[in-house]
C-alpha cells in the first residue's frame, strides 16, 4: 500500500467530503436561523436523489439536469412545511421541536420507503468510472464535477446570505430573532425562506451522489448520520465549518473504508466526532449555541 | 480408556478456565461501572434523599384512578388463561414497548434530554446478556444482569460526552443518534449470531415483560421524586437557572442516559430471546429509537403513565398495519412507521403534554390541576 | 471587617462590545453593595462574571480568599455564592415548592431535609400562598420573591441580585430591604445587587457605585 494510493483515496473522499459540507450546510443553516434541527435532513436527501435517479433510467439522460427541478421542488416543500408546520411550534420547548421533527423524519424515510420499495435503483450516469489524471493522481470525472458543482453552490449560498436584501435579512434573524423582529422583519417568511433554501440544497447534495451511488430508501438513514456528524464536527450554523468539517469526515472516512474495509468507515467518523467532543465540544467554528 | 480421561481432563480444564474468563470479564465490567459511576457521580451521591413520601401513588391518583388500575392490572395478570396465542403474543410486544418507552422517558421525559439512539442500549444489552450466555454458558438470568452495568456505563459515558457545557439539547440528541449507529456499524463487524432457545413457552416471556413494567413504573416513581429526579427537572426546564441553584448539569444529564440505558439492557436481551438471535439491524435499528421515542411522546412526555398508555394505542394498530397488507397479499413495508411517524407530529402540535394527562383528567382518574390554585 | 469578594481589573467583551472594563471593587462581610446604571452598562454582566456563567478576559476574582475565576455556575454557587436572574427564571413547569427544593439540595443531602428547609424559606418569603402553584403562573412580584427564595436556599455567603427590587411596590421593596439587613447583621454574608436607578436603594445600602459602560465611577 503506497502512499500514492492513499492520497488518491485521500482526494477521493476530499471530493465527497464537499458534497456531504454541502449537504450538512443545508442542516447547519436550517439550525441557525429556524433553530430547528432538520432530522429528516437524510430523507430529503435521498428524495433528491430519487429525482435525480428517475430521469436516468427513463431516458438514460445526465442526472445533473434534474437538478433545478429538484431544488425547486424542495425549496416549495421546505417552504411550505415550515409555513404550516414548524413555524407553528417555534415558541415550544426544544425538546417539543425535537420530537415534532422525529415525527417528520419518520414520515419522509417511509414516505419513500412506500412510494419506492425497498429495492436500490442504479444510477450509472454517463462517463461512471473515467478517470482523470492529474499527474500521479487519478481521480473519478464524476467525482470531480459533483465536487465542483457543491463548491458552486456553496459559493451561490454565501453569496446570496452576504449581498442580497434577503439574505442579510436572514442573517440578522440568526444573530437575534427578537431584535429581527423590533426592525420590522417578517420572521416567518424569512425563516420559511430558509428552510426552502435549507432543503433544496440538501436535495441538491443528493442529486451530486446519486451520480455515484445506487439509490436505497435505508440510505437516508446514512445520510442522516453522516449530516449530524459533519454538523458536529463544524459547529451549527457556521457555513466554513460546515464545509470542512464534510471534507474532513469525507477524507477520514474514504481513508478508513480503504484501510480497514467499508464496514469501518462510520465507526471512524464515530471517532472523529468523539475526538472533536473531547477536544472543542463546541465543533470547529466554536461557536456558542445559535 | 487413558487417552478418554485426557480428553476429560482436558474438557473440565476448559470449563473452569472459561468460567474464569467469564468472572474476569465480570470483574471487569463491574469495575468499569463503578469507575463511570465515580467520574458521573451516579447513584449514591446523587440520589442521596431516595424517597419522598410526601406524594406517593395513592394521593395522585382519584379513587376512580385506582379502581381502573386494578382492574387492568387483574386482567393482565390473568391474561394468559382467557386470552389466545395471538393476543398474548401481541400483549407481549405491547409492553416490550412500554417498557422501552419508560426506560427512554427517564432521559427523555423527566431530564429532558432527548436520545435518539436508545437502540444502541437495546443492542449492548443483547449483545452483552447473550454474549454472556454463548461464551461463558453461564445462567441465562446472569446475561442481562451483566448487560445493565455495562449499557449503564456506556449510557454515561455518552451522556456526558454529548452534554460537555455549552451542548444544548439538539446536540445531544445528535451524538445520542452518531453513536448509537456507529454501535450498529461494530456490531455488524461483529455479525449475526443464532442463540439458543429459551426454555419456557410464551406465558414465560409474557409475565417476565410485565414484571419489567411494573418495575419499571416503580422505579420512575422513586427516581422522579428523588433528590436526583429533582434536578433532572430543574435541567429540564432552565439549564441556565439550575446551574444557578448549584446542579452540576452536565452530571445531572448524563445520569438521566445512563440510568435511562441501564433499564434498556434487559429489553434488549429480552427481544434477543424473542427473536432466537442476535441481529444487528434489528436490535440497532435507528428506526426503533424513533419508535421508541415516539411511544413515550405519544403518550406523554415526563409522565408515570404516560410511555405505557402511548404503548397501548400505537403497538396494537402498528401490528394491524404491518400484517393486514400481508394478509392482503400486498406488502407494504413503511406503512407503520409512517403512521406513528403522523400520529407523533400530530399529538405533538396538538397536545405537547401527550396523551395521558388529557385523557385522564377527562376520564377523572388524576386530580384536575385546579386542586392548588390561588386564594 | 473580613473582605468577601474581591474584583481585580476584570474586563469581559462580547465579539467587539466591552461589556466590562478594568472593573476593581471589594465588598465586605456584612455589607450591601448597590451597582446603579442604566440598561445595557454591564451591570447583568457583571452579575454573571462574578457568578461563573461568562470567564473573564482578564482580571481576577477572589471570593472568601480563594481564586474563583472562571469556576463554573454550580461550582460558584457550591463554594457559597448565589445568583438571581433578571427578567426572573422561574422553573416554569415545577411548583414553587419544587423548584426552591432544588436549590437547597445542594446543601441538605436528604430530600426530606431539603424540602423542610426549602418550606421555611418559602414561609419567610411570603410564597406559602402559591407553594403549590406551577412558578409559570407566578405574579412578577412573585417571580422576583422565588428568585430571593432560590438564592437562599443555596445558602450563601455571597447573595448576587441582579434587578431584584425591579417592577416591585414600595412595601415590597422595603420588605426586601429588611430582609437583606437582617441577613447582613452577622456580618458572614455580604450582598452585591444592582439597580437602575440610585435612589431606589438609598436608604437601604451601604455603598452605591456607578456603572458606565462597563467602567465603574464613584
Amino acid at each position: 500500500m503506497t502512499l500514492g494510493f492513499i492520497l488518491n483515496i485521500m482526494i477521493g473522499g476530499l471530493l465527497t467530503g464537499l458534497v456531504y459540507g454541502l449537504a450538512a450546510l443545508g442542516l447547519s443553516v436550517v439550525w441557525g436561523v429556524v433553530r430547528v434541527v432538520n432530522l429528516a435532513h437524510g430523507g430529503i436527501m435521498v428524495a433528491g436523489m430519487y429525482a435525480a435517479a428517475l430521469p436516468v433510467a427513463a431516458r438514460g439522460a445526465d442526472p445533473l439536469l434534474a437538478l433545478p427541478v429538484v431544488a425547486a421542488g424542495l425549496f416549495v416543500a421546505g417552504f411550505v412545511l415550515q409555513r404550516f408546520l414548524i413555524g407553528r411550534i417555534a415558541a415550544t420547548p426544544e425538546s417539543v421541536r425535537l420530537l415534532v421533527m422525529a415525527g417528520v423524519a419518520l414520515l419522509v424515510m417511509n414516505g419513500l420507503l412506500l412510494a419506492f420499495g425497498p429495492g436500490g435503483r442504479g444510477a450509472p450516469a454517463a462517463g461512471a468510472g473515467d478517470a482523470l489524471a492529474f499527474g500521479p493522481f487519478l481521480v473519478d470525472r464524476l467525482q470531480v464535477r459533483a465536487a465542483l458543482v457543491a463548491l458552486m453552490v456553496t459559493v451561490l449560498l454565501f453569496l446570496f446570505f452576504n449581498l442580497t436584501g434577503t439574505g442579510k435579512a436572514i442573517r440578522a434573524c440568526a444573530d437575534s430573532p427578537f431584535g429581527a423582529r423590533v426592525i420590522g422583519l417578517d420572521l416567518d417568511h424569512l425563516c420559511a425562506v430558509t428552510f426552502g433554501l435549507g432543503a433544496a440544497v440538501t436535495g441538491v447534495a443528493g442529486c451530486l451522489l446519486a451520480q455515484t451511488v445506487e439509490v436505497r430508501p435505508t440510505l437516508a438513514i446514512d445520510y442522516t448520520i453522516i449530516g449530524f456528524l459533519v454538523v458536529l464536527v463544524g459547529g451549527p450554523g457556521s457555513v466554513g465549518g460546515a464545509l470542512l468539517a464534510g471534507m474532513l469526515v469525507g477524507m477520514v472516512e474514504a481513508v478508513s473504508g480503504a484501510l480497514f474495509g467499508p464496514e469501518s468507515r462510520e465507526l471512524a467518523g464515530c471517532g472523529l466526532l468523539v475526538l472533536i467532543l473531547l477536544l472543542w465540544p463546541r465543533g470547529l467554528s466554536g461557536e456558542a449555541e445559535p | 480408556m487413558r487417552n478418554e480421561d485426557t480428553v476429560g481432563r482436558v474438557r473440565e480444564l476448559a470449563v473452569v478456565v472459561r468460567n474464569a474468563v467469564g468472572t474476569a470479564l465480570w470483574l471487569a465490567f463491574a469495575a468499569l461501572a463503578w469507575l463511570l459511576n465515580l467520574i458521573t457521580g451516579l447513584p449514591d451521591r446523587m440520589i442521596q434523599g431516595t424517597l419522598d413520601l410526601s406524594t406517593d401513588f395513592a394521593t395522585a391518583v382519584t379513587p376512580a384512578g385506582r379502581g381502573l388500575a386494578l382492574l387492568v392490572l387483574a386482567g393482565l395478570l390473568t391474561l394468559p388463561v382467557w386470552a389466545g396465542a395471538p393476543a398474548l403474543s401481541t400483549l407481549t410486544v405491547t409492553l416490550w414497548f412500554a417498557y422501552a418507552a419508560l426506560a427512554w422517558n427517564i432521559a427523555g421525559g423527566f431530564a429532558g434530554q432527548i436520545s435518539l439512539g436508545h437502540a444502541l442500549f437495546l443492542g449492548i444489552g443483547a449483545y452483552v446478556g447473550s454474549g454472556v450466555l454463548i461464551h461463558a454458558g453461564q445462567n441465562p438470568w446472569l446475561g442481562p444482569v451483566l448487560a445493565v452495568p455495562v449499557a449503564g456505563a456506556v449510557g454515561g459515558l455518552v451522556g456526558w460526552l454529548a452534554s460537555r457545557p455549552g451542548l444544548s439539547v439538539a446536540r445531544f440528541a445528535l451524538v445520542t443518534a452518531v453513536l448509537a449507529e456507529a454501535g450498529r456499524h461494530a456490531a455488524l463487524l461483529a455479525g449475526p449470531h443464532a442463540l439458543p432457545a429459551v426454555k419456557g413457552g410464551p406465558a414465560l416471556f409474557y409475565y417476565l415483560i410485565l414484571a419489567m413494567v411494573l418495575a419499571a413504573l416503580v422505579l420512575s416513581r422513586v427516581l422522579q421524586h428523588s433528590g436526583l429526579g429533582c434536578r433532572w427537572l430543574a435541567v429540564r426546564e432552565d439549564a441556565v437557572a439550575a446551574a444557578a441553584a448549584g446542579v452540576n448539569v452536565t452530571r445531572a444529564r448524563a445520569s438521566a442516559l445512563a440510568i435511562s440505558a441501564a433499564l434498556m439492557a434487559p429489553a434488549g436481551a429480552f427481544q434477543a430471546c424473542l427473536e432466537g438471535g442476535l441481529f444487528p439491524d434489528s436490535l440497532f435499528s435507528f428506526t426503533r429509537s424513533f419508535e421508541i421515542l415516539a411511544i413515550a411522546a405519544i403518550g406523554g412526555l415526563g409522565t408515570l403513565f404516560g410511555p405505557v398508555l402511548g404503548a397501548l394505542i400505537v403497538t396494537p394498530i402498528g401490528e394491524m398495519l404491518s400484517t393486514l397488507p400481508a394478509r392482503m397479499h400486498h406488502e407494504m413495508p413503511g406503512l407503520r412507521l409512517f403512521c406513528i411517524g403522523a400520529l407523533l407530529v400530530l399529538v405533538m402540535v396538538l397536545r405537547p403534554t401527550g396523551l395521558w394527562l388529557w385523557l385522564a383528567r377527562r376520564l377523572g382518574l388524576v386530580p384536575s390541576p385546579g386542586g392548588g390554585s390561588r386564594k | 471587617m473580613n473582605t468577601l469578594l474581591v474584583l481585580e481589573e476584570v474586563s469581559k467583551a462580547f465579539g467587539g462590545v466591552r461589556a466590562l472594563e478594568n472593573v476593581s471593587l471589594s465588598l465586605d462581610g456584612g455589607e450591601i453593595l448597590a451597582v446603579a446604571g442604566p440598561g445595557g452598562v454591564g451591570k447583568t454582566t457583571l452579575v454573571d462574571v462574578i457568578a461563573g456563567v461568562h470567564r473573564p478576559d482578564s482580571g481576577r476574582i477572589c471570593f472568601d480568599g480563594r481564586d474563583v475565576t472562571g469556576f463554573r455556575p454550580d461550582r460558584a454557587c457550591a463554594v457559597g455564592i448565589g445568583r438571581s436572574f433578571d427578567p426572573p427564571r422561574p422553573f416554569g413547569g415545577l411548583s414553587v415548592e419544587d423548584g426552591v427544593t432544588v436549590a437547597a439540595l445542594l446543601r441538605e443531602g436528604e430530600m426530606v431535609e431539603a424540602r423542610r428547609r426549602a418550606l421555611e424559606i418559602i414561609e419567610r418569603l411570603g410564597l406559602a400562598a402559591v407553594r403549590g402553584l406551577p412558578a409559570a403562573a407566578l405574579t412578577m412580584p412573585e417571580r422576583r420573591w422565588l428568585e430571593l427564595a432560590r438564592v437562599l436556599a443555596t445558602g450563601p455567603r455571597l447573595v448576587l441580585l441582579d434587578e431584584p427590587l425591579a417592577e416591585l411596590s414600595a412595601s415590597d421593596c422595603q420588605q426586601i430591604g429588611e430582609l437583606l439587613r437582617a441577613l447582613v447583621r452577622r456580618g458572614r454574608v455580604g450582598v452585591l445587587l444592582t439597580v437602575e436607578d440610585a435612589c431606589m436603594v438609598s436608604g437601604l445600602t451601604d455603598r452605591i457605585l456607578t456603572l458606565d459602560h462597563g467602567e465603574l465611577v464613584s
